[in-house]
């Protein structure tokens, strides 16, 4: 959490994780480049670094579309999403570093612009068989230089969490784009089954652990099992919720988060005002409900972020008869204080 | 997440789940059985013949007229020693009737052509056939 825009504001755990990546990155060149010296000596550098950019790129793309399923079917892969940001923006340098080798490698030699080339010099729009796949590679790059360049803090406090959450869901377009792009690109040239194997495993890997996070996180819209004539809904026993930790409801469309702490109950809406995130899916800290994703804290009686923060979310008149919760759909303005319920 | 964008989330992995593996199939089916670049390219390199009867230096490159003892069969032996930055370069025999294509020049290296007739003061012409310009002239 901050107050004011900086390019990156550093803590521990960002370093470490930027640390990690660079890490990370720094040895599988290391490894890949000297691998390719060994078993292809007559390739040139641009090669080496057009095939080292492109396989670590995308490995990278595996790994941050792993993060988010991961985190939803198991708590302890959160503190991989703290700082994906810097893993999505770190990805996209290296993939425009492909492109721009590629470009040059390819491109540049002609007597038209490289752009120009780019989208010429290959057969045909018209047939599958024959279509560009570098179009689809320079499609992918366009929709991860706009994430990128988005990708601050700035951006995403005057888009909205919702559009640019919306906006960053190109991920998914950009996936779809480099795999056909691998497909119709290097895989038409290869020989070796691997690459098509290791490619099907992690297209099954990606689309399997997403499909099974949206099938363990689905939540219909629970009919109130029972309404009182006040307008509370009664949700669930107090004792279905461990302490310091919470449970989701979606009731008449309200998303509510509803804790358990130190022998009250308080109910927040489930969204973060940072992007989003499943404030149930948090616990609370300090006193304070602290979201999964990013850390951003609020007042389980208030909504309100702690002073001097000013994020506030909406709350939810709760009250407790014997061990039994009741909570009032109706949403309060966003910080709005709301009577202890104790049990 | 919102519901709406978890929805949203939710649909986009349905349909990439079923347009991955569509593509995936229909793209493999593409491959070619055999790799064009794997194919020899070109024929294995003429011998020189043994007797060099002139040699003329040029713009990045050496060409030497050749013989073989007392025949009159000729072969221009050309060394390319810097690649000529255009993608087709055909060698060309000048006479007084016609310029006779003999063959053409790659990337710096070797190469040999025989010659149509057996004359000693032959015109050799570089020409880039796609712009359909005289690269150089080469005066024995």
């Amino acid at each position: 959490m901050a107050l004011h825009y900086q390019a990156v504001s550093w803590n521990r755990q960002k370093t470490l994780y930027d640390w990690a990546i660079a890490g990370f990155v720094g040895l599988y060149l290391l490894i890949f480049c000297g691998l390719q010296a060994i078993l292809f000596p007559d390739v040139t550098a641009e090669t080496v670094i057009i095939r080292a950019t492109s396989t670590l790129a995308f490995l990278m793309l595996h790994v941050i579309l792993m993060i988010g399923p991961l985190c939803r079917l198991n708590p302890r892969f959160l503190p991989l999403l703290y700082n994906r940001r810097h893993l999505g923006v770190s990805m996209f340098l290296i993939s425009a570093v492909h492109s721009v080798f590629s470009l040059l490698q390819f491109h540049s030699r002609g007597n038209v612009g490289m752009l120009k080339s780019l989208f010429t010099s290959e057969p045909d729009y018209r047939h599958f068989s024959q279509f560009p796949f570098q179009t689809l590679g320079f499609f992918a790059l366009l929709i991860l230089l706009v994430m990128a360049a988005t990708s601050h803090d700035f951006w995403l406090k005057n888009l909205t969490p919702r559009l640019w959450k919306t906006l960053h869901m190109g991920v998914y377009v950009v996936y779809g784009l480099i795999v056909m792009h691998v497909l119709l690109g290097v895989l038409q040239q290869e020989t070796s089954s691997l690459y098509v194997i290791l490619l099907a495993c992690g297209v099954v890997t990606i689309v399997g652990l997403h499909l099974a996070a949206a099938f363990v996180s689905h939540q219909p819209n629970q009919p109130a099992p029972k309404t009182g004539t006040d307008g509370f809904v009664s949700v669930c026993d107090v004792n279905d919720i461990h302490e310091n930790r919470a449970k989701t409801m979606l009731i008449n469309g309200q998303n509510i988060a509803i804790f358990r702490y130190d022998g009250k109950v308080s109910a927040v809406n489930n969204q973060c005002r940072h992007q989003n995130g499943p404030l149930g899916e948090g616990k609370i800290i300090d006193g304070c409900i602290t979201c999964p994703w990013h850390g951003y804290q609020y007042q389980p009686q208030n909504g309100q972020s702690p002073p001097p923060f000013t994020e506030k979310v909406e709350t939810y008149a709760v009250k407790c008869i014997g061990t039994t919760i009741w909570v009032n759909p109706t949403p309060s303005l966003p910080g709005t204080p709301q009577t202890t319920a104790f049990f | 997440m919102t519901p709406t964008l978890r929805q949203t989330h939710r649909v986009a992995w349905l349909l990439l789940a079923i347009i991955l593996p569509m593509g995936f199939v229909a793209a493999l089916q593409l491959k070619p059985d055999s790799i064009v670049w794997e194919q020899p390219i070109s024929l294995p390199l003429a011998a020189p013949l043994p007797v060099l009867v002139k040699s003329v230096e040029n713009t990045g490159l050496q060409a030497n007229l050749r013989r073989e003892g007392q025949s009159t069969d000729r072969q221009l032996e050309i060394i390319v020693r810097q690649s000529l930055e255009v993608p087709s370069v055909v060698v060309r025999v000048v006479s007084r009737t016609n310029e006779l294509a003999i063959g053409t020049l790659d990337v710096a290296g070797v190469y040999h052509f025989m010659l149509p007739d057996s004359t000693d003061h032959p015109t050799i012409i570089l020409v880039d056939e796609v712009n359909h310009v005289v690269l150089q002239t080469i005066h024995f």
